[in-house]
């Protein structure tokens, strides 16, 4: 299958008083057609940024995208005019965010919401956009759609508002689909919910879909391939089997091994990663994560190990990445 | 809502009589009195008593307050002291030039301040932002007496663009009212529009933050509908309060503004009554607003609910 995004070497940075941020620091990878992608890691760790910068949505000032490429369909979407990019927004690349009691605009009717992209982006009249939201809403299973389009948002559950999102997120079947923890701020019951209607809705469209998520279980279950990010740079990256079974970076293994199965027993005491995540605007010469790590050396101290090929299409920043993989307590695909 | 619109307009029964009896006092506390002004500096005690007696300003305050109170409820607002035309003669005389230059002035106003206070917002801490900032705290700050006569100085006298004083009704010459009146409109809408920026820079700035303006933008919408739908319709609330206060604040601003231009409207009637007092022309007057600033409160309010759905009344 053929690339549809390819991410290279994007930075973005935040001016703030401290200094600057790097929230995301020479990140590259790349997603296929087709392909569900899991972009993992701690709060703060530059996931979201990543997502906003490929939109061009990074609130600026103070954010500022520094420098890389974003090829999307062949065009590069850091260098196209803002014209050009409200085209791709919505059109051809959606998206979903983590708040749905915040996320849609209270003082608007659902179906005027709903009915903004399609009229924008497909040209539809009143009448074709709001048959079209009302089969949309249909689609991602709220009863009574036509009643629903006159309500508001206030009128309307958190599990519900996530639908309505993710109906007007895919009401112009784009290529791409960037859900940032569309799911984080639901119950456990709603949330799976939500991610079916999703995988359901994308595979049916062929849509390609970038999750962003500290949840490795929902990583485990709907992405093909994973990114490990921390400290606003990819520290692993690779096919689902190949991050899960085999870990190459300790932080990886670290979140692994913080995860509760059911198949656990239930003597073995689940290992939070130790310390906390370095200050961003003065991050250590070596290994942002050395404070943390197990594994570290002398190496790790004074210089930062770079993303290399440690397997086939298995990529991992460790110095020590041959030694990692001890003591995995064991979540699986 | 009906039920809400019915319990407004009977609370405003009480308010009236609260400014009733607040207005017929401070006319009766005020020192001077009508007699003493119309009798003249030569007239006797013995004069003043007698006009006194006509008046009927020597009876009891109590008494007269019930008269007045009784007359007013039929409909009587009484006569003027000087004139002898009634109130309502001398306020429909009057009502023309303030509200040509209260609708005229507040809509300039409206139409001018919002979209200078979402540009700011939107070009916040931009040159823009600080040149219309600036604007918004001179317009503000500086006295519209003073700006009035400034103007009337640059654009009358020396430019002689427009007439000094006075007021071209409507219905006699359509291109001389728009003369008459453009000097006094700039002035109440520099103002007005002042405080509608800041409070609309405020509102919208605060909404911009929102998640659902990025939802917005995701879904590929230009700055214009991102601005004036979806962040002016969220941020409308503030704005419409403010805009509410600035619709009494202008009847009360026409004061000034009529009396600098020598416009012969109700904030002069009320300007001269009172230096007279004339008092049941001013207490006449003084209900008259109380109640128009009631009645905008209600519309404030009910404008709530057609910009916010959360809102129930």
């Amino acid at each position: 299958m053929s690339t549809l995004l390819d991410v290279k070497n994007l930075s973005t940075h935040f001016n703030t008083s401290a200094g600057t941020i790097k929230a995301v620091n020479d990140v590259s990878f790349k997603l296929r057609e087709g392909e569900t992608l899991g972009l993992v890691g701690e709060s703060g760790c530059g996931k979201s940024v990543t997502a906003l910068s490929i939109m061009r949505l990074v609130p600026s000032p103070p954010g500022r995208i520094v420098s890389g490429d974003v090829i999307f369909q062949d065009q590069n979407l850091l260098k196209i005019s803002e014209e050009e990019m409200q085209n791709v927004r919505g059109r051809d690349i959606g998206m979903i965010f983590q708040e749905p009691m915040t996320s849609l605009n209270p003082v608007l009717s659902i179906g005027r919401q709903l009915r903004e992209p399609l009229e924008l982006h497909l040209g539809m009249t009143k009448q074709q956009s709001l048959s079209r939201s009302s089969e949309l809403l249909e689609l991602v299973g709220i009863p009574d759609p036509a009643t629903r389009l006159k309500t508001f948002p206030h009128q309307t559950s958190g599990g519900q508002r996530q639908r309505i999102m993710i109906a007007m997120a895919l009401s112009c079947e784009p290529k791409l689909l960037i859900a940032d923890e569309a799911t984080t701020a639901l119950d456990v019951t709603i949330q799976a919910q939500i991610l079916e209607i999703i995988k359901e809705l994308t595979d049916r469209l062929g849509t390609s879909v970038i999750i962003i998520t500290h949840n490795l279980g929902v990583v485990a279950r709907y992405a093909d391939s994973v990114n490990v990010m921390y400290a606003g740079k990819l520290r692993e990256s690779g096919s689902l089997d190949q991050v899960y079974k085999q870990p190459k970076h300790p932080y990886t293994v670290g979140l692994l091994n913080s995860v509760p199965t059911l198949d656990l027993d239930a003597d073995i005491r689940l290992q939070p990663i130790r310390g906390e995540i370095p200050n961003l605007t003065d991050l250590p010469k070596g290994c942002a994560f050395i404070d943390r790590c197990d594994y570290a050396e002398q190496k790790c101290q004074e210089s930062e190990p770079e993303l290399e090929e440690v397997e086939d299409a298995h990529f991992g920043a460790c110095w020590e990445h041959q030694r990692v993989n001890k003591n995995l307590l064991g979540i699986t695909p | 809502m009906t039920a809400y619109i019915f319990k407004r307009v009977l609370a405003v029964i009480p308010i009236l009589i609260f400014v009733g009896i607040a207005t017929f006092s401070l006319v009766h506390i005020a020192p001077g009195d009508a007699a003493n002004i119309m009798a003249g500096d030569y007239a006797g005690p013995d004069d003043v008593k007698l006009i006194r007696a006509e008046l009927g300003l020597d009876k009891p305050v109590t008494t007269q307050f019930w008269e007045w109170a009784g007359r007013t409820l039929r409909g009587d607002f009484g006569k003027s002291i000087y004139s002898g035309r009634t109130v309502a003669e001398l306020v429909s005389q009057r009502l023309e030039p303030t509200i040509a230059l209260t609708i005229v002035g507040g809509t300039v106003a409206v139409l001018l301040g919002i979209p200078m206070g979402v540009f700011a917002a939107w070009k916040a801490g931009s040159r823009w932002d600080r040149g219309i900032q600036i604007f918004a705290a001179l317009g503000i700050s500086i006295p519209g007496f003073w700006l009035g006569f400034i103007f009337i100085l640059a654009f009358a006298v020396y430019l002689r663009w427009f007439p000094v004083i006075g007021y071209v009704s409507i219905t006699e010459d359509v291109f001389g009212w728009i003369k008459s009146i453009t000097l006094p409109v700039a002035l109440l809408a520099i103002s007005g529009s002042s405080v509608i920026i800041r409070m609309t820079r405020g509102s919208i700035l605060e909404v911009l933050r929102e998640d659902y303006i990025r939802t917005a933008r995701a879904k590929g919408l230009a700055n214009k509908p991102v601005l004036f739908r979806h962040a002016l319709r969220a941020g409308a609330i503030p704005i419409i309060t403010v805009i509410g206060t600035l619709a009494g604040a202008l009847i009360t601003g026409v004061v000034v503004t009529e009396t600098v231009f020598t416009i012969p409207g109700l904030g002069r009637l009320v300007a001269e009554t009172v230096q007279n007092r004339d008092f049941p022309v001013v207490q006449s007057m003084l209900m008259l607003l109380a109640s128009f600033y009631v009645f905008i409160n209600l519309m404030v309010d009910l404008a709530y609910v057609f910009f916010d759905p959360r809102v129930r009344l």
